[in-house]
């Protein structure tokens, strides 16, 4: 059922089993999969099923970083504020995290979330569904198949080609509208933004959520389990400007709420390769449909094996087939003359990208500022910051590369960072992660394994903010997962 | 975005890890004696690409005072050695032995062996000729 909240009595409070802030992957996932179990829940969306520009000015902000900086319009042009949420920006690329990525990891500082791959294996099953992406496709078992004649290099190398598969992306909104609109369990409130968390007088239970209009009613919504989807800047925002009761914000003694900012930093020309060797080889890593509007692309990424010995973050190389770096032709014949295999190799040149893991970084962070958006609501800042270990990891991993690929007569790689300012090229992927982690304890997080505030027994967080590390591929299967297991335990909690 | 193809042409990756590639820098290039036939030389004298990357290598003075001692090193490798052949096995094994090793340097953006290197370090000199 929709609702228009401009259209709402001012000073009502409306009731439910559980209210969801933010319509997103997160928010829509949770909203069907507790409707499906009979419970009733009201869905607070900030815009309609259109983009508006009223609502989108609702994410101003500033954003920057000593380095590198993001762009003055990064908080508006890395989100939507409308039904689906950012899944309208989704490029749909599916992959699920890799098992290390949930592990802790002694070289990267603050690691490790309180579950593992294992216990976030079959909520992915079902995310793969609700993403209409096959598991064939989706899952790592489709590189063994596909890596048996697409590998670059032999096993013994500490690199793999991975496959990144992309079905038509969902666009969360306009996918599930008729579903959302149809169900009897949904009230899903358009035009309706939260911004306050209210709570009893001790700060251990949510009393209500506060929801304002722009030029319009303010209302409430009281429900017995509430649970933020708004994103990895929203929702610490929403938990900082709730400071009511206590005053450094909701969920944030230890001052964590907001730090701990992952992107995935991107490389779109960040050097060459000369391949030395069938073009058809280097192929394989090109997009290709392998069935109709189903993408599949390969990058070269480290093995888990070198990341351990190496101290690498996940990082990867994709092919940029127009983007042939210079001194390319000589390289090639360089090497080509001096090889030692028996047959001249064929000589490829191609433009590489590059992907890496953020780590982890407390002082990568969203604070408030002292302006106001139109509804009176704080306005964010975004500091994103890359730390040594950022670095570190990019560098050891760029030589490894180029030595394997030397050390086996592949190829020969370019690398255009600056040794003083490696970041300095360096593009936001609009992954916005960590900003209300996920850890066992509340000294070290935001959030329990069960996705809970710690110290609130009914506020729920389902979001990237509380990854712990980021991984290196888009979050939104994650997302959808940790969104499906959070109804599972909330269906529980209300048997 | 900006391909930064200029700014770092200069510059040598440091130390990363247990990974180096090493910082060529050292040694002059003051002007070795020539041979009447030198099969480095020869083995040089391709593609126009090798003299220009070398030459820009060898425009900063960092690089150009390692080259020598790099040269050096190759010349001392290949001793003797004049036929093309077995002088082109020989390098392509010292490069391949190179990148197993990590002796690796930065020549205008490519991450090469020490030997590539040197080669290409030659082949500017010839250019500055």
């Amino acid at each position: 059922m929709l609702l228009d909240g401009r259209r709402l009595v001012a000073g009502e409070t409306h009731q439910a089993e559980i209210c969801i802030v933010g319509a997103g992957a997160a928010g829509i996932t949770l909203a069907l999969e507790l409707s499906a179990k009979g419970h009733d829940v009201i869905l607070l969306e900030s815009g309609g099923f259109e983009t508006d520009a009223a609502t989108e000015s609702l994410n101003d902000g500033s954003a920057e970083g000593s380095q590198p900086s993001p762009g003055k319009d990064y908080l508006r042009l890395s989100r939507s504020r409308l039904v689906g949420g950012t899944t309208n920006r989704w490029e749909g690329w599916c992959r699920p995290f890799a098992p290390l990525d949930f592990a802790p990891r002694e070289w990267v500082p603050h690691s490790g979330w309180p579950i593992d791959r294992q216990q976030l294996d079959p909520y992915y099953e079902r995310a793969w569904q609700r993403l209409r992406s096959d598991r064939w496709h989706a899952d790592v078992a489709a590189d063994s198949r596909l890596a048996e004649s697409d590998q670059l290099f032999s096993t013994d190398t500490p690199f793999r080609t991975i496959f990144l598969h992309r079905p038509p992306p969902l666009r969360f909104g306009t996918f599930h509208q008729a579903e959302l609109v149809a169900s009897p369990k949904i009230r899903l409130f358009l035009w309706s933004n939260a911004v306050e968390i209210v709570t009893n007088q001790d700060a251990t239970a949510v009393e209500a959520v506060r929801v304002a209009v722009v030029d319009g009613p303010s209302f409430r919504v009281s429900a017995r389990y509430y649970c933020l989807a708004a994103g990895g800047i929203e929702t610490p925002r929403l938990l900082l400007v709730s400071n009511a009761v206590q005053a450094a914000g909701l969920g944030n003694r230890h001052d964590l709420v907001g730090r701990y900012f992952m992107d995935h930093p991107y490389f779109e020309s960040a050097g060459g390769l000369v391949w030395l060797g069938h073009q058809r080889a280097l192929r394989r890593l090109e997009p290709r449909e392998l069935r109709p509007d189903y993408l599949t692309v390969g990058a070269l990424a480290a093995t888990e094996e070198a990341q351990r010995e190496h101290r690498l973050l996940q990082t990867c190389i994709g092919l940029q087939w127009n983007d042939i770096p210079e001194f390319a032709d000589g390289i090639g014949a360089l090497a080509n003359m001096l090889s030692t295999k028996k047959s001249a190799p064929v000589t490829t040149s191609v433009g590489t990208t590059l992907t890496c893991e953020q780590s982890p970084n407390p002082e990568s962070r969203v604070v408030l500022t002292d302006t106001k958006d139109a509804l009176g609501v704080a306005q964010v800042r975004l500091q994103w910051r890359l730390s040594d270990v950022d670095n570190a990891s990019l560098r050891t991993w760029i030589i490894l590369l180029a030595r394997e690929f030397g050390r086996t007569s592949r190829g020969r790689i370019a690398t255009y960072f600056d040794d003083d300012d490696p970041w300095r090229d360096v593009l936001p992927s609009a992954h916005h992660m960590g900003t209300t982690r996920m850890s066992d304890a509340p000294e070290r997080g935001v959030v329990d394994a069960n996705l809970r505030l710690h110290g609130i027994d009914n506020l729920f967080i389902a979001s990237s903010s509380t990854f712990p590390t980021g991984g290196l591929v888009s979050p939104t299967p994650t997302i959808v997962a940790l969104a499906i297991r959070l109804a599972d335990h909330l269906a529980g909690k209300m048997r | 975005m900006m391909a930064a193809r200029t700014y770092s042409r200069r510059s040598v990756l440091r130390v990363a890890g247990g990974l180096a590639v090493a910082s060529v820098v050292g040694m002059g290039c003051a002007e070795e004696p020539e041979n009447s036939f030198d099969p480095l030389l020869e083995l040089v004298d391709g593609p126009e690409a090798w003299r220009r990357l070398g030459a820009d290598w060898l425009a900063d003075e960092d690089q150009s005072r390692k080259a020598a001692e790099i040269i050096a090193r190759l010349r001392a490798d290949v001793g003797e050695t004049k036929d093309p052949e077995a002088l082109r096995l020989l390098l392509a094994r010292r490069i391949e032995a190179d990148y197993a090793a990590s002796r690796m340097g930065r020549v205008n953006d490519w991450i090469l062996s020490e030997t590539e290197v040197a080669l290409c370090a030659l082949a500017g000199r010839r250019r500055r000729r």
